[in-house]
């Protein structure tokens, strides 16, 4: 019986899942999760005749900050609408180049900010296990198509939980790599030490090799880094390429291999305070004492800081970065024009610069570019900005003091965030839920968000979260498989 | 402690007609939510804290004595004469008045177009 969970890189039916794929692209008009609803026709008439190319047709949604030639890449923003860029982000010419399908853009917050997806220019994303809900955000469209079965993989970019805390929601597998592990070239800059493309699964073994595919050193990126690959990562990829033999079969074997092996689990003192939601808790602690049981070490790890201050540091220097990122769109140099700057008097150009940046940009953007201008502003900088930075090194020096003793840090992905399409929240709420995830962003390290359960009473996913040293990508994939081996298992 | 004019300063920073109500009080919401770092002592904090035993040399500007030096504005992008004259020069560059998108995708059409006709 196929379900969303299953690999399509280890199926021998790959035209059943190609099928069932395109059938519930149906789902889109009522989820909106693509921008315009992908065609699988061309995949479909081809699936017999596959390529001998590694990814053999696998269907990728892409979130509309990353660049794909031909199509529009309006970040979901009234000042890009009909964009379309010339060039592909590294991103996508790996995937091609490895013979992945490209099935189309998806939904996000207007320019990626936000936890939503309600802030599109276009209209909200539903989230597919409970239309009522909304999916998380940025990335709720790549998140909401993998999780309607539309796609099994998507990208998305995360810059304080924009991959995990969807992929939570939605019930999905989602990782953000470390900082610099893949090129950004090509994804739309928001905030620039933070944001990393990441990729939304909802199987593990798909995940794990489209991560590998495109973590590797861009001359177009020289922020880019080559991460160390262990056995796991390199014999995760070696199956793929194993002729004449049942790759699923040799999957598990692998997964058996590693079973056994024992990790230091860092827990942080005092986190229960910030869960508001009462499921959540119990299964972030029945979650501990299993892992106890199984014979890791778990280990309370006392951060003398308060929980919320890498929150706050977040919210400093993101809006900062994001307000100069965010100043090329003036509808001159970049953007949506609207007046023919040559033949314009001087006072009439700047008037009419800041009316397409007023009427264009959307609120929650407007409030990061104001935000960040504040901070950096003469006066305020030394007290906001200045100390933000401060504090984002002492953070690094916090974590990096953890993992000389823990392997991994776990948390929930999300203290609670079961917001309804269209609900009011306070501003400081929706910001909240990224509380777990933004650390990950500040100190550079990779992250996962496993599809651990479901609201009882809303059917909602539940993400459990794992966080690791940066550049250990490998390590932390392989410690994902060692810990949730069953549910892994269970999904070849 | 904000200025009385900080809206109309943040307008001007932000190149935005004006900061409505509603905007000022979700900035000032949002302000009140991050000052908790602004009060945070990164030393005092790392003397109480006896897991901590990183070196925190390479801090700089660590709570205190941070630099307050005036930043000349006449040098910076910002300044309206600059932007002007950058602008106009940048379209002085270009013949297509059809298209009503940015310059960058022109650009590279342009060195494209250059390129086939070498």
């Amino acid at each position: 019986m196929i379900d969303i969970k299953n690999s399509y890189l280890l199926s021998e039916k790959k035209k059943d899942l190609m099928e069932f794929y395109s059938k519930n692209l149906e789902k889109n008009d009522e989820i909106f999760a693509f921008i315009q609803k992908p065609e699988y026709k061309s995949c479909l008439e081809n699936i017999d005749n596959l390529s001998k190319t590694l990814l053999k047709n696998l269907p990728v949604a892409i979130k509309d900050n990353i660049a794909v030639k031909g199509y529009t890449n309006s970040c979901c923003s009234k000042i890009l609408e009909n964009y379309r860029p010339t060039y592909n982000a590294d991103v996508i010419e790996t995937l091609l180049s490895n013979g992945a399908f490209i099935a189309g853009k998806t939904n996000m917050d207007e320019f990626a900010m936000g936890s939503s997806c309600e802030n599109s220019c276009y209209k909200p994303t539903k989230n597919p296990l409970n239309y009522d809900f909304i999916p998380g955000g940025s990335s709720g469209g790549s998140a909401a198509a993998v999780a309607a079965g539309m796609v099994p993989v998507a990208l998305g970019s995360d810059t304080g939980g924009s991959v995990r805390q969807p992929a939570s929601l939605c019930g999905i597998w989602g990782f953000k790599p470390s900082w610099g592990a893949i090129s950004r070239y090509g994804l739309t800059a928001f905030a620039s030490s933070f944001d990393e493309i990441g990729v939304l699964s909802s199987n593990f073994y798909d995940l794990t090799v489209v991560f590998d595919l495109l973590a590797h050193v861009s001359p177009h990126d020289m922020t880019t880094g080559e991460i160390k690959r262990n056995e796991f990562l390199k014999n995760s990829m070696k199956i793929l390429n194993y002729k004449n033999s049942n790759q699923k079969l040799q999957y598990l074997d692998l997964l058996k291999d590693i079973k056994d092996k024992k990790l230091k689990i860092g827990i942080l003192k005092g986190l229960d305070r910030y869960i508001s939601c009462e499921q959540t808790k119990n299964e972030y602690f029945n979650q501990i004492e299993f892992f106890k049981k199984e014979g890791h070490e778990v280990i309370e790890l006392s951060v003398s800081v308060p929980l919320d201050l890498p929150l706050a540091t977040y919210y400093i220097i993101a809006p900062a970065e994001a307000s100069s990122n965010l100043a090329r769109y003036d509808g001159i140099r970049y953007g949506k024009k609207v007046v023919d700057a040559r033949r314009i008097a001087k006072s009439d150009l700047f008037e009419n610069v800041n009316k397409l940046r007023s009427e264009n940009f959307g609120k929650e953007v407007l409030r990061r570019i104001i935000i960040g201008n504040f901070v950096l502003s003469s006066g305020y900088q030394d007290k906001y900005y200045s100390k933000a930075q401060d504090i984002r090194q002492y953070l690094i020096s916090i974590y990096n003091n953890f993992f000389e003793n823990v392997d991994l840090i776990f948390t929930p992905t999300t203290p609670s965030y079961l917001k309804k399409i269209g609900q009011q929240m306070s501003v400081i709420d929706i910001y909240s839920a990224d509380l777990f995830t933004v650390t990950a962003n500040i100190i550079g390290s990779p992250a996962i968000s496993v599809p651990y359960a479901f609201n009882r009473d809303n059917k909602i996913g539940i993400g459990m979260h794992l966080m690791a040293k940066p550049g250990n990508d490998s390590f932390l994939l392989e410690s994902t498989a060692i810990l949730y081996n069953e549910i892994i298992s269970d999904s070849v | 402690m904000l200025n009385d004019n900080i809206f109309e300063k943040l307008s001007y920073l932000s190149r935005l007609d004006k900061i409505d109500e509603s905007l000022g009080n979700e900035f000032k919401n949002i302000l009140h939510f991050v000052e908790k770092i602004s009060t945070f002592n990164i030393h005092l904090n790392k003397d109480l804290d006896h897991q901590f035993n990183s070196n925190l040399n390479n801090i700089s500007n660590c709570n205190i004595n941070y630099n307050l030096k005036n930043i000349d504005s006449s040098s910076l992008r910002e300044d309206n004469e600059y932007v002007f004259k950058e602008i106009k020069l940048l379209h002085s560059n270009f013949s297509n008045t059809e298209d009503d998108f940015c310059i960058t995708p022109l650009l590279l059409d342009k060195e494209k177009k250059e390129d086939n006709d070498d």
